[in-house]
């Protein structure tokens, strides 16, 4: 149709400066999509670098694990037992932040590390591998349909250092950091620290005893040392009365409410803790006997050295009426039970924000992250003049509506009684005040007396338990030289660690896991792992939002018993309030948008009623009106 | 301050402009004139940057388009066919934005909103929105837009169609104001109006440059005519006409009473004496008796009578 | 007057008319009802995250508030985008725009800045009360809500490019409108059908999924800053196509 002339001069070359024709925008705008896509890659692959802005700050690698792997004098070399190919988007998802978090790790660690991926999926023999490892497939299984998609997925690590290996069964993106870095902690050490494990005696009930002795060793806390075992060396520690010495190996000791130690196990403690070793005592003075209703008191044998040492327990207990705990009763009278609230169980809760108000340290990495604690008849460590060399921190604190009562001999529980003595202390003498119920010591440790002989040990009766020989009665020389530095941990009560407190149906309790982590966080502070604190405090924090059923429900009154799904008329009143207030608070977020946008509609009218750009004067139009 | 040269523009395989050239100096007032589909609004679009054309040189104020396209742009004023706006915007608003995308700096903007606005007679009516105006207004408005950057070329497509008598005669006296100080390139239907406002006139049709040159030039070149009406038939006499000297042609003309005759000459004046000779030879009832110069309609009708080739194919068969 | 005067004088223009047209207030008002009603009680139910609304969830967390941005996004940018450049060619004031002395890619990025701010804005309305609300009854994680917003912000900006490009090809309001949120919807659901896809190609797939380059970081607090290449990469070549098509449109 066109001559050939006009269709080679309207051919879009000669012009400069001609603007595209349609094909050619077209054409770039597939070469865009191909570069975009290009770009993205590489930007994956090359241009990553991830900073976490979330407070909990749990994505990525903290400072902690950078200064342990900053120790790494060898290869560390890393083999990741991960499926290569999931097949739910769960566990694709999980495999991708895994990676990414390795990535990152990789370039933590520069080239020290070398991390390696295996897939026991595809391959029998990195199956067979990773099964004797003890790294297993959790099995995966969804149903869509009629088909069912079935697949064991692998999520192991085995880290290898100079010779040693440490096995991850199952990393998740959440603890990953702290299983990986302690990892390459423990591998660093070479060795597990070792934890000395003393447990105080406890009376033989008097039924029971017929001739034997009157106490006997106690088979409790089990359930928190085969948690410890799990990083540690946990071993026992015997006849420091009979004067065998605590080993300097043991990186830390733990007493367990010990029980009116002999003198000589008192010192041997001393020199221990003079020596640089780390204590950790759990100093309970006083036994319940609840079907007996008798609290007993007793001395743990180490009150000169707490007293020595800027900390003394006392013998009284905290009544505390602010942390009171809320325990569910029964009446011994037959009728209905109900929840009180004891007094002498204090209930310690994490506060929101720290300050006079928390009843943790906020700012120890040991209690930074608790968040409940409950201790049943705990003594308080009283306030001391402070010792020279000695640093004293609480960790724990009672709430300042608190008073150190004598240990009563007799146990009520009766709320009215409760009520009698609360009203006794209120209209008494002395002021309620803040009690702290764990303290950290630090420093350099002097002796409980200036002598330059330790006590005696016990009698030629004795015998060394490990060599079965008799050990001769004699003292031993004090330490002479300056104590070097240590750390001590003192809890006022023991019975927070106790199996009782601890296990539950299945394995342990919500706050028998708490106690988990105070016990270990207590051990690693005293073994200076502090950056394993400082990881290990690394958990999401509670988030949660402000519980209106739950709220409602205590203002209506109702107690436990009736249950939160209970039918009573309060409840049902207390959940229509908490349901109201949840919608109020819907419509409050809705009507702040839609005032947001009023704001919006009244600056266009406003708009429209502004001035014009140019003075609009009529009187200065040429013609008439048109 | 244009120049056009062999000038070639094609939408696919429909050719709107065929090796047009002409050249429009400062200061002219120029119109356009030609059917519809003829490529006027293809050129002044081509002329204004909107357009990129095909082949040929088109250079404005100096600037060679399309490659120099943003430094023609910035010299010339252009008021499209169907006057485009915003309609939802206010008129203020609305020149305020254009001074700005023109490139108007903050200190001189209020002045050339003000200018355009005055020169466009559009107080009174700044703070309305543009939808609420007459057409008659929304046309001024667009010429304010043209006028903001005070530029030295004006192109204005068909400003007064659709325009009632009293906005078209207000337009065109802004036109012949304007033409005084800036060139202008207008294109309109209305040949009454190109008489009156361009000295000269550039005719297109078929997409090619078919005449150009003043309008009296133009005309010039037809035949002048006299025109006699009598009160009654002629009869016999009306053969005499023919025989007249330097009657060219005679038309009859349908008359209601009496005849009417159209005689062309070269000479009219020549021509009326000898009719007039001749009327009163034969006693004729001489009625009316008028020169008749070509008007600009007939020149237009000449130069683009012909078939539009261009649209041969889609002719219907009669 | 130099180029950012000319892009602040097309941006103050478009911002201008959006202000004055009722739909974009009834779309911001339509964006915060159904986002916020999403959020306080429906939850996200949609693929392999799922998460309960604010009531039943209990949670102090945006999680589900950023889960929904994507496909809303995918509906309201093509909405604030549609008319950009094919209203300008209904009603000829395109030719306006080639005809005066401004580049076309100032118009091109005045455009841009002005969808994408009022994209923000809508997202501003509907979100921050909410926020609010979820922070004054617990304790919000304020890093994570901050790293989503940046997230939001980039993501936002992808979108309305895009919905630019498309309003550029279209010829019509409506045509433009639909093929942008089509492929803006399928570039979200796209992260679904990753467990159907072969390994290699669901690689692929990831990549362009919104779900890879927000909810999977900035979403949870972590701003990868190769998030950050995508998103820009993304707005400047669409911008870049944008550009080459208004100015075929010289080409008649």
């Amino acid at each position: 149709m066109a001559e050939p002339n006009a269709s080679q001069r309207s051919s879009p070359a000669p012009l400069q400066g001609a603007p595209p024709t349609r094909r050619q925008a077209a054409l770039t705008a597939l070469l865009a999509s191909l570069v975009f896509l290009a770009t993205a890659r590489f930007a994956e692959r090359h241009l990553s670098a991830r900073v976490d802005l979330s407070e909990d700050g749990l994505s990525g690698w903290s400072d902690a694990s950078a200064a342990i792997v900053g120790r790494l004098d060898d290869l560390l070399s890393v083999e990741l037992f991960f499926t290569g190919a999931p097949k739910h988007a769960a566990a694709q998802l999980h495999r991708r932040r895994l990676l990414d978090a390795f990535d990152e790790f990789q370039s933590l660690a520069g080239d020290d590390v070398r991390v390696v991926l295996s897939d026991p999926n595809a391959s029998f023999e990195d199956r067979q591998r990773a099964h004797g490892f003890r790294i297993f497939g959790v099995p995966m299984a969804e149903q869509s349909g009629t088909s069912r998609v079935q697949q064991n997925v692998y999520f192991g690590a085995v880290l290898r250092y100079r010779g040693l290996e440490e096995v991850v069964p199952f990393l998740s993106p959440v603890t990953l950091e702290y299983d990986v870095a302690s990892a390459v902690h423990r591998l660093i050490e070479g060795e597990r620290p070792r934890v000395g494990w003393f447990v105080g005696t406890v009376p033989v009930p008097e039924d029971e005893r017929g001739d034997g002795p009157a106490f006997a060793t106690d088979t409790d806390f089990a359930a928190l040392r085969r948690h410890l075992e799990a990083r540690y060396r946990v071993e026992d520690v015997f006849g420091l009365e009979s004067g065998v010495r605590v080993s300097s190996a043991l990186d830390a000791l733990v007493l367990l409410a010990p029980r009116e130690l002999a003198p000589r196990a008192a010192f041997e403690i001393e020199e221990y803790v003079r020596g640089g070793g780390s204590l950790v005592v759990l100093a309970d003075r006083s036994r319940a006997e609840v079907e007996a209703r008798r609290l007993d008191g007793y001395a743990t044998g180490l009150e000169d050295l707490f007293a020595a040492w800027g900390a003394p327990v006392s013998d009284e207990v905290v009544w505390d009426r602010t942390s009171a705990h809320r325990a569910q009763t029964t009446s011994g009278l037959g009728g209905a039970a109900g929840t009180i609230e004891y007094p002498l169980w204090v209930d310690l809760r994490e506060a929101t924000s720290a300050g006079p108000g928390a009843r943790f340290d906020g700012t120890s990495p040991v209690t930074a992250r608790l968040r409940q604690l409950i201790l049943s008849w705990a003594h308080p460590i009283e306030p001391a003049a402070p010792v020279a060399g000695v640093t004293r921190r609480w960790l724990a604190q009672s709430s300042e509506n608190a008073w150190s009562v004598e240990s009563l001999g007799l146990l009520e529980v009766d709320p009215v009684s409760i009520e009698a003595t609360t009203r006794q202390l209120i209209a008494g003498d002395a002021r309620p005040e803040r009690l702290a119920l764990a303290v950290a010591l630090e420093g350099r440790f002097p002796a409980a007396d200036a002598n330059a002989l330790g006590p005696d040990s016990l009698g030629p009766d004795a015998l060394d338990p490990t060599s079965r020989e008799p050990v001769p009665g004699t003292g031993r020389a004090r330490r002479s030289e300056a104590a070097v530095p240590a750390r001590v941990a003192i809890v006022g009560d023991a019975d927070w660690a106790r199996d009782r407190s601890v296990v539950a149906e299945e394995g342990m309790s919500l706050i028998g896991r708490q106690a988990a982590s105070l016990l270990e966080n207590l051990v690693d502070w005293g073994v200076s792992s502090d950056e394993l604190v400082a990881l290990r405090a690394r958990v999401p924090s509670d988030r949660r939002l402000v519980d209106f059923e739950r709220r409602a429900l205590e203002a209506e009154g109702v107690v436990e018993a009736e249950g939160i799904r209970g039918a009573t008329q309060r409840a049902e009143r207390a959940r229509s309030r908490a349901r109201t207030e949840r919608l109020t608070w819907t419509g409050v977020s809705i009507g702040g948008s839609l005032v947001l946008v009023a704001a919006i509609v009244a600056v266009a009218f406003a708009r429209r009623r502004a001035v014009t750009v140019v003075e609009d004067a009529p009187e200065r139009r040429a013609g008439g009106e048109a | 301050m244009i120049r056009v040269q062999h000038l070639t523009k094609s939408y696919g395989s429909f050719r709107a402009v065929h090796d047009v050239s002409f050249e429009i100096e400062r200061g002219e007032v120029v119109g356009f004139l030609g059917p519809n589909g003829a490529g006027k609004s293809t050129t002044m679009r081509i002329l204004c940057g909107a357009l990129v054309h095909d082949a040929g040189l088109v250079e404005v104020a100096g600037a060679r388009l399309p490659h120099q396209g943003a430094a023609a742009r910035a010299r010339i004023g252009y008021l499209p066919e169907s006057t485009p706006l915003y309609r939802a915007m206010r008129v203020d608003r609305f020149l305020d934005f254009a001074a700005r995308a023109k490139g108007i700096g903050r200190g001189d903007r209020r002045a050339a909103i003000a200018r355009a606005v005055e020169a466009a007679d559009l107080f009174g009516y700044l703070g309305r929105r543009i939808e609420q105006l007459s057409k008659g207004y929304r046309q001024r408005v667009g010429l304010a837009q043209a006028l903001l950057a005070d530029p030295d070329v004006l192109v204005l497509d068909e400003p007064t169609s659709g325009l009632d008598p009293n906005e078209v005669v207000r337009i065109r006296d802004l036109v012949r104001e304007l033409g005084r100080t800036k060139t202008v390139l207008l294109s309109t239907h209305v040949l009454s109006e190109v008489s009156e406002l361009c000295p000269r006139v550039l005719i297109l049709s078929g997409g090619r440059l078919v005449a150009d040159g003043s309008p009296r030039a133009l005309a010039s070149v037809r035949r002048t005519a006299l025109l006699v009406r009598f009160a009654a038939d002629l009869g016999a006499t009306r053969g005499s006409f023919d025989a007249l000297e330097g009657a060219l042609e005679v038309e009859e003309l349908p008359s209601a009473r009496g005849a009417a005759l159209r005689l062309f000459a070269e000479d009219a004046d020549a021509l009326a004496a000898r009719v007039l000779a001749l009327v009163q030879r034969a006693e004729l009832d001489l009625v009316e008796l008028r020169h008749e110069t070509p008007t600009l309609e007939e020149v237009f009708a000449a130069h683009t009578s012909g078939r539009d080739e261009r649209f041969a194919d889609r002719e219907v068969n009669a | 007057m130099n180029a950012v005067g000319r892009i602040h004088a097309v941006l103050r223009r478009e911002l201008g008319a959006a202000l004055d047209a009722p739909s974009a207030w009834v779309a911001a008002a339509a964006f915060a009802l159904a986002l916020q009603t999403l959020f306080f009680f429906a939850g996200y139910p949609i693929g392999d995250l799922r998460f309960p609304g604010l009531w039943e969830g209990r949670v102090a967390s945006l999680a589900v508030l950023f889960a929904w941005l994507p496909p809303l996004y995918a509906v309201l940018a093509p909405a604030f985008t549609m008319g950009a450049w094919a209203e300008e060619r209904r009603a000829g004031t395109e030719e306006l725009l080639l005809t005066w002395p401004l580049a076309t890619w100032q118009v091109v990025v005045g455009k841009f800045l002005a969808s994408w701010l009022l994209l923000m804005v809508a997202t501003i309305v509907a979100a921050v009360p909410a926020a609010l609300v979820v922070a004054s009854l617990g304790p919000l994680d304020w890093g994570t809500a901050v790293s989503g917003a940046i997230g939001a912000a980039l993501l936002g900006a992808g979108c309305v490019a895009v919905g630019l490009v498309v309003s550029a090809a279209a010829r019509e309001q409506l045509v433009a409108f639909l093929v942008s949120a089509l492929l803006l919807a399928g570039a979200w659901s796209v992260a679904l059908f990753l467990r159907v896809v072969p390994g290699s190609i669901a690689e692929w797939f990831y990549l362009v999924s919104p779900q890879a380059h927000f909810l999977d970081s900035a979403a949870r607090g972590v701003f990868d800053t190769a998030d950050a290449v995508y998103h820009l990469s993304l707005v400047a070549l669409a911008l870049l196509v944008n550009w080459r098509m208004v100015e075929a449109r010289r080409r008649g």
